[in-house]
């Protein structure tokens, strides 16, 4: 066993105690691992698949049992209260803007909740004793002690700050930090940032680590960034999306164009990339992950098969009579037939491709500057499409029709779906009939998604009267009372088009979970 | 009796596993002190028009389409800060007047309470402390009433669908512009613009119109009890109007729709 392995083992045994008497006062953390490590403090390492504590080798000599634990506490009560996960860490950082030195200014925001919830809150003061054994270290530092010990009537290492900060003083107790809203967190940031910004010197040094979003792992981020979009709108989620890139465009250089084309970075990384690249197309993605829609399997029926065994009676047919079972006489009550029944099976294919037809013409929504809901249906659509393990193919039509053939890249698809011409809605026939034409085969679905405000609506309900599969029609409403030529077109395609089409109109997110292929939605809800 | 025994000596050796959690009466000393000396000074709706001033801000032209994104942002904001319709109209009429400038300020307002107004709310909206024009105020209006004291609104009603709007002073131009369904009273004077692009719902002036009324409406109606000024009608489609007093110019080639003049009773002015 080499020496350093013994000093390690024996370092391990001295702080394991202090460590674990820590995670007791918080109620056992699932952060276990301890490791000494080469550094000035003690970090939890974020970016290690299951996050452990890492513990400077100097700090055993350099700080009391009782400070050693406070700073535990401290470290790990940003993983238990604030910011306690990434996602906040990323809007934390985007709430406060351009700001300089937000940064710094977050770290300090944070250390500032976590200290107040472990005082206030858990009772457990140790924390202090570990600011009173390192000396104050400039002006930002003294002030933060200073309020620390007017709220809390603890000795944090500065008795007397200056008569210079004492409006600093005033100003950060007028902030209720431990007030954790979301609308709170955001307003109590900023109105910090705002009393600190002119005390921040050159180069700060915080009593604390130092941790950003550098110190965690794609995986976490892209989960974070998956949240996010969950709750806010495709803008914000754009300035949001900036605001992390900015924060790691430097490390990563240029942007990818594919996949093959990697600069020896983790897949994960690339994957984070490829999120933060297109926001929009992101955005969408993630937020139709709430929902799935229901697609019948593809079923063939008709055929008929023996199924049991009755008594033959003197009409039935004699195809259907049954010899054995009838011991080869026909007599009345003694002779037997087959009777049949219809026989269902799944054909080759459960579910099968799907052409989206999706309108992006001026009078449907930008979906860069509002929610769109014809993109987000269509989003749902494939992405439970490709679940199945089908291909999914995208007209977008507006001035013209831009074609993708079916695939399985999610990716390009997806961008295909978002596209916005915003222009004139034609649906050009021609255009249309030729990619049918060209991508003959396999089984499809076609699914038009449109607010109705076609031009060319005759020909279009003509053309789609010979389309052989299954058609389904989603009429985009608008929330509003919806223009009276667009609701005349969708009732022509209403009366035009045979009973097997499914209609599905969506006026308000939730309805896209009315969309349903392949069977007309009374038949799936049972709605009467 | 064994388990009894094992019961009392784990309370001897742990005294404090009869505490009653939920009473921690040393974290409620904390947090009362903890109380006292911080000074809350946060303010929801002071917060809200920061947020407000800020967003709008990026916003480089005015232009009515525009509007539907800031119209969203108040929505966005509403749900965000978890308003109230006591809220909103203490925004609008204390907090928001201080220091701002009105340009989109309508459209804002009708977003966050475009979700909470029902049917038998009534919104009260004061004008009368904003120094400039207030443009989109009823944007998309869907129900409920809303009454407004003032002179400066512009693009009142625009997209309105229902309920009632009831403004008593003076309208700027385009008044129920796009507006498909609901009631809108302006207790004075309008400007440009009445009723363009019309398709439902009645638009009332008790005072004078300027000119172009009802321009390419489509159904709906608007009555002027004062008088009309120039291109009545100009490009209708369908719906009625209806001027009460002197009348400028109307459309004699328009496609459909009926006008009506009061000549000691309403008279038809038939198209060509």
């Amino acid at each position: 066993m080499s020496l350093q392995r013994v000093m390690d083992e024996h370092f391990i045994e001295k702080i394991k105690p202090i460590f674990a008497r820590a995670r007791k006062d918080l109620y056992y953390p699932p952060i276990v691992k301890l490791e000494p490590a080469k550094i000035e403090t003690i970090e939890i390492a974020f970016s290690a698949p299951k996050y452990k504590i890492l513990v400077g080798e100097g700090m055993v000599d350099k700080f009391s049992r009782e400070a050693l634990l406070g700073i535990f506490h401290h470290e790990l009560n940003h993983w238990v209260k604030h910011p306690y996960d990434i996602k906040t860490l990323i809007l934390e950082n985007y709430w406060l803007g351009d700001i300089a030195g937000k940064e710094e200014i977050r770290n300090l925001f944070d250390d500032v909740v976590v200290n107040l919830d472990l005082i206030i809150n858990r009772g457990l003061g140790q924390i202090a004793r570990a600011y009173r054994e390192q000396p104050a270290r400039n002006k930002i530092d003294r002030l933060l002690r200073a309020f620390y010990s007017r709220v809390t009537g603890m000795d944090f290492g500065c008795p007397r700050p200056g008569a210079e900060l004492e409006c600093e003083i005033s100003n950060l107790l007028a902030i209720d930090f431990l007030d954790r809203r979301r609308v709170r967190l955001k307003s109590n940031i900023r109105r910090f940032a705002e009393i600190l910004k002119d005390l921040l010197d050159k180069k700060i040094e915080l009593q604390t680590v130092f941790f950003s979003l550098n110190d965690f792992g794609a995986e976490g981020i892209i989960r974070a960034m998956e949240d996010i979009a969950r709750e806010v709108t495709p803008l914000v989620y754009r300035e949001i999306v900036e605001t992390v890139r900015n924060r790691f465009e430097d490390s990563w250089g240029p942007p990818l164009k594919s996949r093959s084309e990697g600069r020896g970075i983790s897949p994960g990384t690339k994957d984070l990339i490829r999120q933060l690249e297109k926001p929009d197309v992101g955005w969408y993605r993630n937020r139709a992950v709430r929902y799935s829609i229901y697609i019948e399997s593809l079923i063939n029926k008709g055929s008929l098969y023996p199924d049991q065994i009755t008594d033959f009676e003197i009409d039935d047919s004699i195809d259907t009579f049954n010899p054995i079972e009838s011991y080869g006489k026909l007599l009345p009550s003694l002779a037997k037939k087959h009777e049949l029944s219809e026989f269902e099976r799944f054909g080759e294919i459960l579910v099968p491709d799907v052409v989206i037809i999706i309108d992006s013409s001026g009078s449907m929504p930008d979906p860069e500057q509002v929610v769109s809901y014809a993109v987000l249906g269509a989003f749902v659509i494939a992405r439970n499409y490709f679940e199945l393990g089908a291909k999914v193919g995208v007209i977008n039509f507006s001035n013209v029709n831009l074609e993708l053939e079916p695939t399985r890249t999610r990716q390009s698809v997806y961008e295909m779906l978002k596209t916005y011409q915003g222009h004139g809605t034609t649906l050009h026939i021609d255009d249309l009939h030729q990619y049918l034409s060209s991508i003959r085969g396999r089984e499809k679905d076609y699914i038009l998604i449109t607010d109705a405000g076609i031009d060319n609506i005759r020909k279009v309900v003509d053309y789609m009267t010979g389309i052989k599969g299954r058609l389904t029609i989603i009429w985009l409403k608008s929330e509003r009372e919806p223009d009276k030529i667009f609701k005349e077109n969708f009732q022509l395609f209403k009366d035009k088009l045979s009973s097997d089409v499914t209609f599905v109109d969506i006026a308000h997110e939730p309805d896209i979970l009315r969309i349903a292929v392949g069977k007309i939605i009374r038949e799936v809800y049972e709605i009467n | 009796m064994k388990s009894m025994k094992s019961i009392k000596t784990l309370i001897e050796n742990n005294p404090d596993l009869l505490r009653c959690g939920s009473v921690d009466l040393d974290k409620k000393k904390r947090i009362h002190k903890y109380s006292r000396i911080i000074e809350d000074s946060y303010d929801k709706l002071e917060d809200i028009a920061g947020e407000y001033r800020s967003w709008v801000v990026k916003i480089p032209v005015w232009r009515p389409e525009t509007g539907e994104r800031v119209f969203h942002f108040g929505k966005e904001i509403a749900e965000e800060y978890d308003l109230n319709l006591n809220e909103v109209r203490k925004l609008f009429n204390e907090v928001l007047p201080q220091g701002m400038r009105g340009a989109m300020l309508g459209f804002f307002v009708s977003g966050t309470y475009h979700t909470l107004i029902r049917k038998a709310d009534t919104l009260l909206l004061d004008l009368t402390k904003y120094r400039c024009a207030v443009s989109g105020l009823g944007y998309r209006h869907p129900r409920g009433k809303l009454e407004i004291a003032g002179n400066r609104a512009y693009y009142l009603g625009l997209n309105m669908r229902d309920g009632k709007i009831l403004l008593k002073g003076y309208a700027g131009s385009h008044v129920g512009t796009w507006m498909g369904g609901g009631r809108i009273v302006i207790e004075g004077n309008v400007g440009n613009w009445v009723g363009w692009h019309l398709s439902g719902g009645v638009i009332r002036i008790k005072g004078n119109a300027k000119d172009i009324i009802g321009k390419k409406m489509t159904g709906g109606e608007i009555i002027v009890e004062g008088n009309a000024g120039g291109w009545v009608g100009d490009g209708m489609i369908d719906g009625v109007i209806r001027i009460q007093g002197k009348c400028g110019s109307w459309d004699a080639e328009r496609s459909g729709g009926q006008i009506f003049r009061w000549q000691e009773g309403w008279k038809r002015i038939e198209p060509k």
